[in-house]
């Protein structure tokens, strides 16, 4: 999949908003969301909460774990621990993006939590390419990756269900391939059916 | 496409829009993901188009600079968006598998777990004879008359039901057997709730089929 | 790519030369020898034939009209190499369809094998800047592969930096030397 076409199942997620607006309460497909007050707090999904954003008609408020120590705190366990460590959410890069690109005054410290961000993103990813090595070293059929997130998953596509595919084909083949010599027709598996 | 389908579905058992939107949105995922074609939703796809025109009917009532008009439109194209991309993978896979598709198609009508619509189905064996006439005229009617004849069974091409996937699961399961792909022992892992892995669809295609696991 | 009839992979995996031993005189078939002066091919003789052809050499009569040798690439002094470290074999050069024309003649098992510890090339070809330089060694599928993983890379890096706040700074590019080389030293 596309990084965008998962940004737009990251931006279903709910977030909390400030409107500097007074509005009834919005019936939308979603769910209800509302009334929205000037000046209080309400939560929105995140796509509308960047579609207000951009008409200037709120403020973002960070969700909790926008914040140097909690993303500290995260950094330091996603070193030491061997394993994926479960994010704040599933969609954390998504988020941030989508808060920190729209929204930047409206998070404090914005610019240190953006690098926060980044290194727990760079870690991870970096212990993505070494686990996935050592997935296809190990055997290639199964893994089990619990707490990884979406867009992560999907910076290993096509490459690891792929290599996995090709490895099971290989075996398989090497399985059903003649145990002695090969001076038969047998050996073509596709091609033998044309008759030419 | 067909209305009178499966509209009773939808009336009976009272599920909220919000609900059928989560479940099309499952649907488009695991669709866009899954090697092989899905059993259709077209009960909750027909339902959403429902609410659809009952939404836009609505806007048009509204002032046209109504902020409540920008914010109603902007989530009817995120779902329109995400319908057209559901319809145009399984678009895509039915003419891609088509040959198999048709066949087993036929199996399932007969028992009644048909996975394609009606619409589907017709546009998948249109496509078929279109492809048929297609090589005839274009290729065979010129070759010589022991090599006119063509056996679409031979062009068939078979989704790869061995290829991996990565899920989530939304409940646990147990006992999903593994094919080793030496061939030594076939193991059996269980899928808690809530965990990820990556392995064969193949074992796991009723999973997504019940709504057990979700491919992501 | 999987077997179906008009895979152009497995078009080009069965055009693959492999060494043929004739085991009988054919008539006429000499010119298929371009050294032999005769009109004959000779039993004895020995030449490299596309495998399809070599197929129908046998198939098409009672008895088998030539044996098929290994390429050089499965034999025994390239299996110790592959054994060793497989990363270091050209196969650009030796093996341009290697596991997929391994699947057809040779029986051994060492495909899977060398295909994992090659999997290594496959992700740091992916992330590599220098393009040509780390995909030179790679078969065909395993270059499509690296070309595959690098183009999610890139769609990848244009989302992280697309915007206002690019999550990704230019120190990206320095990142990579340092996890690769963080990565050389896990192994």
């Amino acid at each position: 999949m596309d990084p965008y076409e998962i940004e737009f199942i990251g931006e279903n997620r709910v977030v909390s908003i400030i409107p500097n607006f007074t509005y009834e309460k919005i019936y939308l497909i979603c769910g209800e969301f509302g009334p929205f007050r000037a000046g209080l707090p309400m939560n929105v999904p995140l796509w509308l909460a960047v579609m207000l954003k951009q008409k200037q008609k709120c403020r973002m408020v960070p969700p909790d774990w926008m914040d140097i120590e909690v993303l500290e705190n995260i950094k330091e366990e996603e070193k030491r621990s061997r394993f994926f460590t479960k994010m704040p959410n599933e969609h954390y890069m998504v988020e941030a993006k989508l808060i920190l690109g729209n929204a930047p005054e409206d998070v404090p410290r914005a610019s240190e939590i953006k690098t926060i961000i980044k290194d727990i993103w760079d870690i991870r990813m970096s212990k993505l390419r070494t686990s996935i090595d050592t997935l296809m070293k190990s055997g290639g059929n199964y893994g089990r990756l619990d707490h990884l997130t979406m867009m992560e998953i999907n910076s290993v596509k096509p490459l690891l269900p792929e290599a996995m595919d090709e490895l099971y084909r290989i075996e398989k083949m090497t399985q059903k391939t003649m145990p002695t010599s090969l001076n038969t027709s047998t050996f073509s598996q596709s091609g033998s059916s044309q008759n030419l | 496409m067909d209305l009178t389908d499966d509209i009773e579905l939808s009336e009976d058992e009272e599920i909220s829009v919000e609900t059928v939107l989560k479940s099309v949105q499952c649907a488009w995922q695991n669709e866009r993901l899954a090697p092989e074609i899905l059993p259709h939703r077209n009960d909750m796809i027909e339902c959403m188009l429902g609410q659809i025109q009952h939404m836009e009917r609505n806007i048009n009532k509204l002032p046209k600079t109504d902020l409540r008009a920008c914010i109603h439109k902007m989530e009817l194209s995120r779902i329109k968006f995400m319908i057209c991309n559901y319809l145009k993978t399984r678009l895509h896979k039915i003419e891609k598998y088509c040959i198999p598709i048709i066949i087993a198609e036929r199996q399932r009508i007969e028992s009644g777990a048909n996975y394609l619509t009606p619409a589907e189905f017709k546009y998948a064996q249109e496509y078929s004879l279109n492809m048929e006439s297609h090589l005839k005229s274009a290729v065979l009617a010129k070759l010589p008359g022991t090599m006119e004849t063509l056996e679409m069974s031979k062009l068939a091409v078979y989704p790869n039901l061995q290829s991996h996937v990565f899920l989530k699961a939304n409940t646990a399961v147990k006992g999903v057997v593994l094919e080793e792909g030496l061939g030594d022992q076939d193991v059996e892992i269980e899928l808690e709730n809530g965990s990820q892995h990556i392995l064969q669809y193949k074992p796991i295609a009723e999973l997504v089929k019940n709504g057990k696991v979700l491919l992501v | 790519m999987n077997n179906s009839y008009l895979s152009i992979l497995d078009i080009l995996v069965t055009n693959e030369r492999v060494p043929c031993r004739f085991l009988h005189d054919l008539p006429k078939m000499g010119f298929m020898d371009p050294s032999a002066a005769e009109d004959d091919l000779k039993a004895g003789a020995t030449l490299d034939v596309p495998l399809w052809l070599a197929e129908n050499f046998n198939s098409s009569c009672r008895i088998p009209l030539l044996t098929v040798d290994l390429p050089k690439i499965y034999k025994d002094a390239y299996r110790e190499i592959l054994n060793a470290d497989a990363c270091t074999v050209d196969m650009q050069k030796l093996g341009q369809h290697f596991y997929e024309l391994g699947c057809y003649v040779a029986k051994h098992d060492i495909k899977g094998e060398t295909f994992r510890q090659r999997f290594r090339m496959l992700m740091s070809a992916s992330v590599s800047s220098d393009s040509i330089g780390s995909i030179q060694p790679l078969s065909a599928s395993e270059r499509k592969r690296a070309a595959a993983a690098a183009a999610t890379e890139r769609a990848l890096s244009g989302w992280l930096q697309r915007g206002d706040c690019p999550l990704t700074t230019a120190n990206m590019v320095a990142n990579h030397r340092k996890r690769k080389r963080a990565e050389m030293e896990m192994l």
